[in-house]
């Protein structure tokens, strides 16, 4: 058995399922994304596998440990989730935040923070290069430097797995590469399994072991990334025009858009789209 | 100043007033009182004052001192559980269903005592009690409870229960005296056996807030990074919520409606010693007690030898205080 599988999960917030029939599996030192278009349920996907959409039924296991028997302290010590977005509503500083992770790693409530509990989080602040603002408060840090400190919790909570939802979404490009190559470093050098939420398919490919593409809440492809960046497929999944070409200073594929010229408008344009889908169905 | 200072001055602070607090307490009122008797008071029982300043003014600055900080700790954990700095002990209906209740016992003109609680009060603990479970279980049957839903049935209960007061009052105007009297809040008619009853609410809530402390640093970021952080979210909300209520019920049973110190007292002591409720709960505790006793000195004091309503001197001097907190240069 797989380190993290999930069979046949269907989660949602009390309506129909956001996501239904998903399962994959994961091993340590794999980094796979979950790629789709808005509303296709990656994120709830994200979620749900650390148990924390209202409504969740299938299978989940790690390390052959089922989720659905243990505890949330348990589970927090096998899974790491990072939010897409927190907006912090106390003041905590950066390190009082990250120190967060390790309370429910101490054997009991009272207890104060063991050498390493301190160690633990330190080093996290330091991986995640926030020991520098270690002592401000979250409402003095930009997007970027949050979201850092978010991934520096999760390091700090010190499990196999990291679950990230769309950890570049706030960020600029060159903090987008930071942040990948801190997940690909985590990924290679430590072992971890990661699993991300990602829109942005080409920071996927250049970083992701394995990508998986979804769609109206179903898992439509896997594979590695050479595989799954093809034009029909992305056209199928995200209903755009791309060209694939091979990255110079990867290797490998990575999509352009390819933009409607100034003869077709807008409106011809939706119009062509809203066919494509029609046809699909 | 850094943090830990400013919290050593903090204690510092509230050490010296609360003492200073209750000196004062027993020593100014209608009958002129020397420090020398009141010391002799505390220490021997021996003097021609004793019944004055330990049967009437002790238990009134005590339960003053312990309404507050129960108010205070009240407001402190509902600011975490909503996360919302404006969320004070009574936004759920708390005070409205006390209200409701002692209207009520007025009107049908019980007369009791039950460990130090009058008929008035005994009914103004149950139907606040009442109310905030009825609210709960509403929201509950929600599949998915959410805070907002919480709050919004809170609100919207407590409006019922304050047209229901209304109509009460309007329809027997007799009562309406007596009962604006009560709803203002006043600790006028403070027995010992009150204080113990609020002692004990008290110590347990303090013990209890404490012990789930983290959580609620956890609970402040959201139910789901709760969750993903090990934080066993819905247990501990029922219990933090469960706290919260006791002490605002009892509060207003024994007090009558007490508004603003469970409002500003939580949001002036974060503003000293952060977010962290392992701090914030005993100090807004320690300072919300303090800050009553001085408001209800104030009451007995200001218009002597008549009493104003201590609920009045707690808006009428932390209102301002509140503003000046909320815009001093640096606050956050």
């Amino acid at each position: 058995m797989k380190f993290l599988s999930v069979e046949n999960l269907e989660a949602g917030y009390g309506g129909p399922p956001v996501i239904s029939g998903i399962s994959l599996e994961l091993e340590p030192g794999e980094f796979l994304a979950v790629c789709g278009p808005n509303g296709s349920g990656k994120s709830t996907l994200v979620k749900a596998i650390q148990k924390l959409t209202p409504w969740l039924r299938g299978k989940i296991t790690v390390n052959g440990r089922n989720l659905f028997e243990l505890r949330t302290r348990q589970i927090a010590s096998l899974l790491a989730y990072v939010p897409q977005v927190f907006e912090p509503i106390f003041d905590f500083s950066v390190e009082e935040t990250v120190a967060m992770a390790r309370y429910y790693r101490q054997p009991g409530r009272l207890a104060g923070f063991s050498e390493r509990d301190r160690a633990a989080v330190e080093e996290a602040m330091k991986l995640a290069e926030v020991f520098e603002l270690r002592e401000k408060k979250l409402n003095e840090l930009s997007g970027g430097e949050r979201q850092r400190v978010l991934i520096s919790r999760a390091l700090a909570q010190d499990t196999p797995v990291l679950l990230l939802d769309e950890p570049s979404s706030h960020l600029d490009l060159n903090f987008q590469l930071q942040v990948y190559r801190l997940l690909q470093e985590l990924q290679k050098d430590r072992g971890k399994a990661i699993l991300v939420a990602e829109h942005n398919l080409n920071l996927a490919a250049a970083y992701c072991s394995s990508l998986v593409f979804i769609k109206d809440g179903k898992i439509i492809a896997r594979g590695r990334p050479q595989e799954l960046l093809e034009k029909e497929l992305i056209k199928k999944t995200f209903r755009v025009e791309v060209e694939v070409r091979t990255n110079r200073s990867t290797g490998l594929p990575e999509i352009s858009l390819v933009h409607p010229g100034p003869d077709r408008g807008l409106i011809q344009t939706r119009a062509a789209t809203r066919n494509a889908a029609e046809e699909e169905r | 100043m850094k943090t830990t200072s400013r919290l050593r001055f903090l204690q510092l602070a509230l050490l010296l007033f609360t003492l200073l607090g209750f000196l004062l307490s027993l020593k100014l009122g209608p009958v002129k009182t020397s420090l020398d008797e009141v010391f002799r008071a505390i220490i021997s029982g021996k003097s021609e004052l004793t019944d004055i300043i330990l049967g009437l003014r002790l238990p009134r600055a005590l339960l003053a001192y312990l309404v507050g900080t129960c108010l205070s700790l009240s407001g402190a954990i509902l600011q975490g559980y909503f996360r919302n700095p404006l969320a004070d002990p009574f936004i759920l209906g708390a005070s409205s269903g006390a209200s409701l209740g002692a209207v009520l016992s007025l009107q049908l003109g019980l007369v009791l005592n039950l460990a130090g609680l009058s008929a008035q009060s005994l009914l103004a603990l149950l139907a606040s009690l009442l109310l905030v479970s009825g609210v709960y279980l509403i929201s509950e049957r929600r599949r998915f409870q959410t805070t907002e839903s919480l709050l919004l049935t809170g609100i919207a209960a407590g409006a019922l229960a304050s047209a229901l007061t209304s109509f009460l009052l309007f329809h027997r105007a007799d009562a309406y005296e007596q009962a604006v009297f009560w709803l203002l809040g006043s600790f006028s008619l403070a027995e010992w056996q009150q204080v113990w009853l609020i002692l004990g609410t008290l110590v347990l809530a303090v013990l209890v807030s404490q012990y789930l402390a983290r959580d609620m640093n956890l609970l402040s970021l959201g139910d789901e990074t709760a969750r993903s952080l090990g934080c066993p979210v819905r247990s501990v909300r029922r219990v933090f919520l469960l706290l919260a209520t006791l002490l605002a019920s009892f509060s207003v049973s024994v007090a009558g409606i007490i508004g603003f110190v469970g409002l500003i007292v939580p949001h002036g002591v974060r503003l000293i010693v952060g977010p962290d409720h392992r701090r914030l709960f005993l100090h807004s505790a320690l300072a919300g007690g303090l800050f009553l006793l001085v408001s209800d000195l104030l009451a007995r004091l200001v218009l002597a030898p008549s009493e104003l309503p201590v609920g009045v001197v707690t808006a009428a001097f932390g209102a301002p205080f509140f503003i000046y907190l909320l815009n001093r240069p640096h606050s956050s």
